[in-house]
């Protein structure tokens, strides 16, 4: 019988891989936002300590209108360059599908009704968000992963339709996994209060530059964080449209939603590994672990 | 699908300087893999078959919104002006965007809904007409009655009316309308000529430089 390991928030700036310098990676930096890498490399540290099959990532930057998406083959190997940020990823990345479990959720959810479609064209390019997420989670890629895409309810209805479609393909995921015989890692691909600065500096990684974009923003973001420490998730699902809408935040994909239900609505405080500014997002590392034994205070 | 376009540096390089002049922040792209957009794809092969015309890409700004547009529009028009180029202006968008969100075979393909279908038609009328200054005085209504809300704003038209000098002095002629997957697609032609329908008492501002949010919260004027 499968089973869900942990689930993790793992925001995905591009900045996160840039400040690495991974060889997979063309733009050289001098480093930056080292809260959030830090914070990033106990949790990695943390997951190597688990013993898991493949990584599920749920994407906002694989946006599809016509139902959600699974990768349905075995690898993809190409480069990719982010549209807003070229200057800082550039990344050649060569990547393992666990296609068997991508099949087993897209058949979940297609059974429960849901829009559905498998995604078989070797020409496609995986997006830049999948990809920051698992480098800075498994660095060695040494784990399949399966990607998931981020249908827009929010355009074409609203943040709680979102929600309550999250919810369901959560469900479903849920399912498959747990009548696969993997085990598996969720990964919540995102930042949480989304609004950009418009101008970058002239050095991008000018720790001297950065902050919240404003201050509602930060106090949204601390309260859904200390909902988070607290465990009480269904009052951050709750609360969702409300704060997606005056944060303009990034959990519009539905991914948050998706994991929280994927993993049982959890009812235990949540790992925090770390929370900073990029480009005036804020971004929060967090992970929950079903396991009582194993559950850090980490921060 | 594979692609290959010709791109015409230098006026990219221009149109990079002259946006600055006029107060945006822009920037210029050139790294292998950047990914091109499908809409730039299926518009350059279509329109520009063989490479003969080279071309210039501009990106859409998210948290642009009129007078960033507007002002983004006038600094084409410096640039073609200062390298005393002829140019077509081409805008890759629907009309009403909303689309079907369940498998649809292409026969079963209609405009979203009647509402989209009477708006698309107005549009139609008015391109056909030439009135481009009209439909940009119009955009926000546009956006407000038939596009989903996925940005703040129909941008398109507003860059399309302050590079093409913003006026009502075109010929226009709507060569194809078809529903995409909901979506209203029309390919439409405008052309220059003398003479027009008349322009109207307009209520939008006109901007020549973008001097930045004006923050008014932040001065205590409510
Ligand atoms: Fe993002």
């Amino acid at each position: 019988m499968g089973e869900i390991v942990a689930g993790c928030i793992a925001p995905h700036p591009p900045h996160m891989v840039y400040a690495d310098n991974p060889e997979q990676n063309e733009p050289h930096s001098e480093g930056g936002w080292e809260t959030l890498r830090w914070g990033y490399a106990k949790l990695a540290k943390k997951l190597q300590t688990l013993d898991y099959d493949a990584i599920v990532i749920f994407t906002p930057h694989w946006q599809t209108y016509v139902g959600t998406h699974f990768l349905g083959l075995p690898k993809f190997k190409s480069k990719s360059v982010d549209p807003i940020f070229p200057n800082l990823f550039r990344f050649n990345y060569d990547i393992d599908v666990d296609v068997e479990l991508s099949r087993a959720m897209h058949d979940a959810a297609k059974d429960a009704g849901i829009v559905t479609m498998m995604m078989e064209n070797q020409d496609f390019r995986i997006d830049y968000g999948t990809i920051v997420s698992a480098h800075m989670l498994n660095s060695e890629w040494d784990k399949p992963v399966v990607p998931i895409s981020s249908n827009r309810n929010r355009h074409y209805y609203s943040v709680e339709v979102m929600n309550e479609q999250a919810r369901a393909l959560g469900r479903a995921c849920r399912e498959a996994i747990l009548a696969s015989d993997k085990r598996v890692v969720l990964v919540s691909s995102h930042s949480l209060s989304h609004r950009h600065f418009t101008v970058e500096s002239p050095l991008p990684e000018d720790m001297s530059k950065q902050h919240i974009y404003n201050h509602s923003n930060y106090v949204w973001d601390m309260k859904l964080i200390d909902l988070m420490r607290q465990g009480k998730m269904n009052e951050v699902i709750d609360l969702m449209p409300e704060f997606t809408e005056q944060t303009i935040a990034e959990t519009d994909s539905g991914s948050f939603t998706w994991m929280m239900e994927a993993m049982g609505m959890p009812d235990y405080p949540a790992e925090i590994y770390g929370y900073q500014s990029v480009i005036g997002t804020g971004n929060v590392i967090a992970a929950w672990d079903p396991n009582p034994d194993t559950r850090e205070v980490v921060l | 699908m594979p692609y290959k376009f010709k791109m015409d540096t230098e006026f990219a390089q221009s149109y990079h300087e002259n946006c600055g002049k006029r107060g945006l922040h822009s920037r210029t792209i050139a790294y292998d893999g950047f990914p091109i957009d499908t809409g730039s794809v299926v518009a350059l092969s279509l329109l520009n078959p063989g490479n003969r015309i080279p071309a210039c890409i501009v990106s859409s700004n998210v948290y642009a919104n009129r007078a960033e547009s507007i002002v983004f529009g006038k600094a084409a028009r410096d640039t073609l002006e200062a390298q005393g180029k002829k140019a077509v202006i081409v805008v890759v968008a629907s009309l009403s965007n909303r689309m079907f969100t369940k498998h649809l075979e292409p026969g079963e393909d209609r405009i979203h809904s009647a509402k989209d279908e009477e708006w698309n038609q107005k549009i139609m009328q008015f391109f056909s007409e030439g009135r481009l200054e009209d439909l940009s005085q119009l955009s926000r209504e546009i956006h407000g009655q038939i596009r989903v809300q996925k940005v703040v704003a129909y941008k398109p038209v507003w860059w399309m009316a302050a590079t093409m000098g913003q006026s009502n002095n075109y010929s226009g002629e709507v060569l194809a309308y078809a529903a995409l997957h909901g979506a209203g697609g029309a390919v439409i032609q405008l052309t220059p000529r003398i003479g027009s329908v008349g322009d109207k008492e307009f209520d939008e501002d006109d901007v020549d430089i973008f001097t930045g949010d004006r923050n008014v919260l932040d001065k205590g004027m409510i």
